[in-house]
């Protein structure tokens, strides 16, 4: 059941697979490269400011100290106890981790795929989308840890398709552990383990069976195992900083949600029912997304657009977010009924409405230009695009429903 | 035309004038002087502040070290992490006693006390000993507030530093004693060692930089254009869910 056992058949595309996960990688070693001569040469830099502070955490952990003496470190301890040998072997080891990562990122989602019935042509070029894309080798090579979480919830999907729903809940609680944002989707994989989904009771669907037990057993004693290790090492200063900053957070400086200007000049006044209004709409559609396309060959689908959601009506949204919707966006692609153009045409529309940001953004931020309400503005114009595209992309999705019975109709 | 004099510009004079006294009996004090000249580079919210210290003494001070001790406003910081990843690539030692919150906004901040070290030993043509050091500093996001009654920008100036001397034991003598200030020792402030103030001047006023602030007087405007936005793609978004095949329904 190993990711390379395939029988003789599949050994040439497993082989096409490999060498693409080699280049994939040498690309990312040549980022790395560039990122680290950039970085001496300019003031703009390229690595990212997280990847000092995981740096940082991982020194006072080589001290003997707590990660968390490092001001603004708010993730998993193990996650310094990784960046160990930046201390120890060179300051670029992360990087390069999180580049390894990536690729057998890309290697699960052909798995996934291959084990969905995809052709094995079809299931290479959309792992591409993820291997191949300047966003997330960018984000890898810059040193975010994206893509930790990008290989445990594909690794949780991976053991969903296996049914090893022990496993996968455990990968899931581990996510979570992480980064909270993967607990939306427990909703979804709990029910896509219903034995017999009942067409007039949805209710039903909720109700306990061995499968299900197995992955909530394996999500909580993973997560609670992690966390109290981490609780037990560090105090509740772990507790505060990992988990609970997340939900005091109030960060009013200027970012790519809607909400952004809204918080920031209305921090000093009380705005009744203000939490209801930027909270509600976010829950509710996480909430429906979860259950609508919760059958077990939609679940993917049922995550990405809970991701795409919960990102878009976010109160903090950062480039980073999208690494986690646009890592399920390869399994869906073969199940979107698209044509090339529409398909271009909202790539460039959500990387324009992106780019269009960034201008006032950098005016503001490096030039000091009062663009707050053209910042502002663009928000608006990206929210309208991210709910446009996902507006599209459920329109264009076929269903298992839907696949399922034309594939009768036409046998 | 009567001028009120209040009682602290009393202690003030008193303070000076005792520290005159005692400072006339400490040579290195007395004929040590710096002349400091400084420049915020960039534009926008992350700056790098440029210090040049010129300093004139009739004894050879390349061997001290020099403590130039900064009072960041509440508007701005300096980064600790950040100086410390710099400082094995040519950045100069500092000891900042507090913990620096690299994200609050100017109102929720305490101003940071920073201390750098350097050593003033290049020396000019003119007979003074250069130092000079760049660090990172950063402008904190202000509160909004009225566009109709107050300007959109806020300025944040950095004010001259103090800066100290730190020679060989005991240099200048039992009489510079009295004089000494504890301040955490070079590189990097593990101990206290005994610092001597130094006279300090400056040709340029305090280096400032301009911050943006939001305009409070949108609030409504915005207020409602975001929730109605919301509530609109929320509605839209179920509405097309409701249009399309539920896969909670399956044809088996």
């Amino acid at each position: 059941m190993g990711l390379g056992s395939r029988s003789g058949s599949r050994s040439g595309t497993t082989e096409l697979i490999h060498i693409h996960m080699v280049i994939g990688f040498l690309v990312r070693v040549g980022l790395v490269a560039y990122g680290e001569h950039h970085d001496r040469h300019n003031v703009l830099k390229y690595t990212d400011v997280d990847y000092h502070v995981f740096t940082d955490a991982a020194r006072e952990v080589a001290d003997g100290g707590s990660p968390f003496l490092r001001h603004t470190y708010r993730y998993t301890p193990f996650l310094a106890w990784m960046m160990l040998p930046n201390i120890y072997i060179h300051f670029v080891f992360g990087k390069l981790l999180f580049s390894i990562l990536d690729c057998l990122a890309s290697r699960v989602i052909y798995e996934i795929l291959m084990l969905e019935g995809q052709s094995k042509a079809t299931s290479l070029k959309c792992c591409f989308l993820w291997l191949y894309n300047p966003l997330v080798m960018t984000v890898s090579t810059r040193g975010s840890a994206e893509a930790v979480m990008a290989i445990l919830i594909l690794l949780t999907l991976y053991m969903m398709k296996h049914r090893l729903s022990l496993l996968a809940g455990f990968l899931l609680g581990t996510a979570v552990h992480f980064k909270l944002y993967p607990i939306i989707y427990c909703l979804p994989l709990y029910l896509s383990l219903s034995n017999t989904p009942p067409q007039d009771y949805f209710w039903r669907s909720f109700l306990p069976n061995y499968s299900k037990m197995r992955l909530c057993f394996g999500a909580v004693v993973s997560f609670f195992g992690l966390t109290g290790i981490g609780l037990a090492m560090y105090g509740e200063q772990y507790l505060e900083e990992a988990f609970l900053y997340h939900f005091s957070r109030t960060d009013t400086r200027h970012n790519f949600s809607v909400y952004f200007y809204l918080l920031y000049i209305g921090a000093d006044f009380k705005i009744p029912g203000l939490n209801v209004a930027t909270f509600g709409p976010q829950l509710i559609l996480v909430l429906v997304f979860g259950c609508k396309y919760s059958h077990r060959s939609d679940v993917h689908f049922a995550l990405f657009t809970q991701t795409v959601v919960f990102v878009t009506f976010n109160k903090v949204v950062t480039s980073q977010y999208f690494m986690w919707y646009l890592l399920l966006l390869p399994l869906l692609v073969p199940r979107l009924v698209v044509s090339w153009q529409k398909a271009i045409i909202l790539t460039f529309l959500w990387f324009g409405a992106q780019g269009s940001w960034l201008l006032p953004a950098y005016l503001l931020e490096f030039h000091a230009i009062n663009a707050f309400v053209p910042i502002w503005l663009e928000g608006i114009a990206f929210f309208c695009c991210n709910v446009g595209i996902l507006m599209a992309l459920i329109s264009s999705y076929s269903t298992f429903s839907f696949t399922h019975h034309h594939s009768r109709k036409v046998r | 035309m009567y001028t009120h004099f209040p009682q602290w510009s009393l202690v003030y004079v008193a303070v000076v004038a005792v520290t005159t006294v005692t400072a006339s009996s400490c040579p290195l004090v007395l004929q040590t002087s710096a002349q400091v000249e400084r420049r915020l580079l960039g534009k926008g919210f992350h700056r790098e502040l440029e210090t040049v210290v010129q300093v004139g003494s009739n004894d050879d001070v390349s061997s001290c070290w020099l403590l130039v001790k900064e009072v960041i406003p509440p508007g701005a910081y300096v980064d600790p992490n950040q100086l410390a990843f710099l400082c094995p690539l040519g950045g100069p030692g500092f000891y900042i006693p507090q913990t620096v919150n690299v994200e609050t906004p100017e109102h929720q901040s305490p101003r940071v006390v920073a201390n750098f070290y350097t050593a003033a030993n290049h020396l000019l043509p003119d007979g003074r000993w250069l130092a000079n050091f760049t660090v990172p500093i950063h402008l904190r996001y202000h509160r909004a507030r009225s566009g109709e009654s107050y300007s959109l920008e806020v300025e944040v100036k950095v004010p001259h530093p103090s800066i100290f001397l730190l020679c060989e034991d005991n240099a200048g003598g039992d009489t510079c004693s009295p004089l000494t200030q504890l301040e955490p020792c070079p590189p990097s402030g593990q101990q206290f060692c005994e610092f001597l103030p130094i006279h300090s001047f400056s040709t340029s006023e305090d280096v400032s930089g301009v911050v943006p602030v939001g305009n409070t007087d949108l609030l409504d405007t915005v207020l409602l254009a975001t929730t109605c936005l919301t509530a609109a793609a929320t509605l839209l978004l179920l509405t097309t869910l409701s249009r399309t095949p539920s896969s909670i329904r399956p044809i088996y």
